[in-house]
């Protein structure tokens, strides 16, 4: 789910041909993701928007997330998987416990990402002169960077959980 | 009759064993099973 909204706050940073691919994760999460946070008891009290979202074409979907800027990005931390990674018991398939093993990898990158947007913002802030704008593009990069590993991520989660059906 | 005289506690012993043994076995396949799938579940709610 957190990879799913990952897609919408980064939606700025997919090419056009991939605007029906955003459109419908951040489709997904409002109609899903508002289930399961109310499920686990968490703003339980979210107000039905998802039926006003169906009514907006994609490309207008799309347009209104690319107005968020992040500038940081999130770690997103896997600890059951990590466990079972671990364990010896897990009844899992030689392919299940690849696929496991490939979100873990993939989710490593996706924190490396994070790390280097954090210290490219940082680094925006000390480094000053010709350099600055260096720095600026860097962070920008690290952001596309971080917003196509969070799509690679989401697909390899989806194909674990297939998998684990 | 002698030999069922001896026999008959050694029979007993072993089926009794066996039985237990295999009473055991197939508790702990059970608790692994449902551990299994409190993983499996997990796993997926995680994901």
């Amino acid at each position: 789910m957190l990879a799913s909204v990952n897609i919408g706050k980064y939606a700025r940073y997919f090419q056009s041909t991939k605007t029906p691919f955003v459109a419908n994760e951040i489709r997904w999460f409002l109609k899903h993701g508002r289930d399961q946070l109310a499920s686990a008891g968490v703003f339980s009290d979210l107000p039905e928007i998802s039926d006003t979202f169906e009514k907006v074409g994609d490309q207008q979907l799309v347009a209104l997330y690319s107005q968020i800027h992040e500038t940081l990005g999130v770690k997103l931390i896997f600890p059951t998987v990590e466990s079972v990674l671990a364990g010896s018991m897990s009844g899992l398939s030689a392919q299940q416990i690849a696929a496991l093993g490939m979100v873990q990898w993939h989710a490593h990158l996706l924190s490396q990402d994070a790390d280097m947007m954090t210290e490219f913002l940082r680094m925006t802030f000390t480094v000053m002169d010709d350099n600055h704008p260096r720095i600026v593009e860097n962070h920008e990069m690290r952001c596309a960077a971080y917003a196509l590993r969070s799509e690679v991520l989401l697909r390899v989660i989806r194909r674990a959980l297939e998998l684990l059906r | 009759m002698d030999w069922f005289f001896y026999l008959t506690p050694v029979i007993t012993a072993l089926v009794g064993f066996v039985s237990g043994w295999g009473l055991f076995e197939l508790t702990e396949w059970r608790k692994r099973t449902h551990h299994q799938q409190e993983v499996r579940s997990a796993l997926m709610a995680e994901l």
